[in-house]
């Protein structure tokens, strides 16, 4: 699973939706794999200002990244900074969780990631 | 010239390559023009498949000739008229031409297009593999959520593939395909994102629905399981409409302010009076609207199948 793909999840407790702790989950026991990927500045450049940046800034604390810049880049900055677009693209783009758990930090709920694929359903006992 | 799909091994970091579709029969590295010309240039991949050592998910989808060839029908639903008239309604010139206006402004935000229960992925993979056409731009972000392991793991390989295939084209027009989740409906996304959504539901009408979970043990057969599965992909319940009901209700949390869903129905669901409820319950006076744009197999005057826009005009 992208690192990307984590800044449009939540918990799928009902009763989470509404706390702001359930977003973003927390990584836990991750398992790092990165892909190649063709670097695209003008992707990265529309997709930027639709990211919650705090969460994308957790998230990255989380998994052991460099602490990201307190705002998000401009596309100016990005033009400018041919370095920071190319840990951005690596961090979002080419960065997957292969294995490890997804922590909702509300109601603790662990979402398990295996060969990839985070699975999301959960038991009977939380729908 | 032979279609090849790329594989990097995540721990020793081998890439390979194998022909997914050969140009004629039987041709392949070793007598294919487009390998063996040394004046032929092949591009740089678009993306690798990365693969686990130990991994059995993608051993039983063996590629062969077909760009679906790896998906395992037995357990994942295979594509069939519900699925192209999706295709053909989403390329037709009025959506275009509706999502293009409403998505590909020059500043805007990359879109998020979500395929709720993608299946073989055929839907998901075409969206997204031609993006630039359908949506106008191809800073799209595409995501995945499918019930069914066996699908998310189909969906991302049909996808890639769709990718390779598209890149042959001298402007690239392919969006960025996020991920497939296994997950119930949209209950993982965070509120008011998607875009676009897309949901080709379980339609037809069963006495029940099946459990979202395996029932019982792990010692149920392997036939047993890829039953429920495949169950699972068609099994509506009452009026085929239970799963879609609960779709229903949690669109307005789900789209953002400029998305709209495309959702399949069949002549059994009611759609008329699907359509009514929709704006009655989420507010005619307040933009929302749900119209028929796409229609399929016609029978003694009423549609077989039909994809059913919703969306909601800005006020």
């Amino acid at each position: 699973m992208k690192v990307l793909t984590l800044n449009f999840l939540t918990c799928a407790v009902k009763s989470c939706k509404s706390s702001s702790d359930s977003f973003p989950l927390h990584p836990k026991d991750a398992e790092l794999a990165k892909d190649d990927v063709e670097i695209n500045p003008q992707l990265l450049a529309n997709v930027l200002p639709r990211l919650d940046w705090n969460a994308l800034r957790t998230t990255s604390t989380e998994l052991g990244f460099p602490s990201l810049p307190d705002q998000p880049p401009s596309p100016e900055d990005l033009t400018a900074d041919e370095k920071m677009l190319q840990e951005l693209h690596s961090l979002l783009m080419e960065t997957q969780i292969m294995e490890g758990k997804l922590v909702c930090g509300h109601c603790g709920h662990e979402y398990a990631i295996r060969e990839g694929i985070a699975n999301f359903l959960l038991p009977s006992h939380l729908v | 010239m032979c279609k090849i799909i790329h594989f990097k091994d995540l721990e020793c970091k081998h890439r390979w390559a194998r022909v997914v579709r050969p140009c004629t029969h039987g041709t392949g590295f070793s007598d294919c023009p487009s390998f063996t010309d040394p004046n032929y240039v092949r591009g740089t991949p678009r993306a690798y498949i990365a693969r686990q050592a130990g991994s059995n998910l993608f051993d039983e989808m063996e590629l062969s000739t077909r760009d679906t060839s790896h998906v395992p029908y037995t357990r994942v639903y295979e594509p069939s008229e519900d699925s192209f008239l999706l295709l053909d309604t989403l390329s037709s010139p009025s959506e275009t031409s509706f999502l293009t206006s409403r998505l590909a402004s020059p500043a805007s935000p990359s879109p998020l297009v979500v395929e709720i229960g993608p299946g073989s992925g055929v839907v998901l993979a075409f969206v997204t593999a031609h993006a630039k056409s359908l949506l106008g731009t191809s800073s799209i972000l595409s995501l995945g959520i499918d019930a069914n392991r066996f699908a998310c793991a189909a969906t991302t390989l049909t996808t890639a593939k769709a990718i390779s295939s598209s890149s042959s084209s001298s402007e690239p027009g392919f969006g960025f395909y996020l991920d497939t989740l296994q997950g119930d409906l949209t209950t993982p996304l965070r509120l008011n994102q998607v875009d676009v959504l897309i949901f080709n539901p379980p339609y037809v009408p069963t006495p029940s629905l099946p459990s979202l979970l395996l029932p019982g043990e792990k010692n149920i057969s392997r036939f047993e399981q890829d039953s429920h599965l495949l169950e699972l992909s068609y099994a509506g319940g009452k009026d085929g409409m239970e799963t879609t009901d609960r779709l229903l209700s949690q669109l307005p949390g789900i789209l953002s302010p400029r998305g709209c869903a495309y959702l399949l129905l069949c002549a059994q669901n009611f759609p008329d009076k699907v359509k009514a409820e929709i704006v009655e319950r989420f507010g005619g006076d307040d933009g929302w609207r749900a119209e028929t744009v796409g229609t399929s197999g016609r029978q003694a005057g009423w549609e077989k199948l039909q994809i059913v826009r919703i969306w909601r005009d800005y006020v």
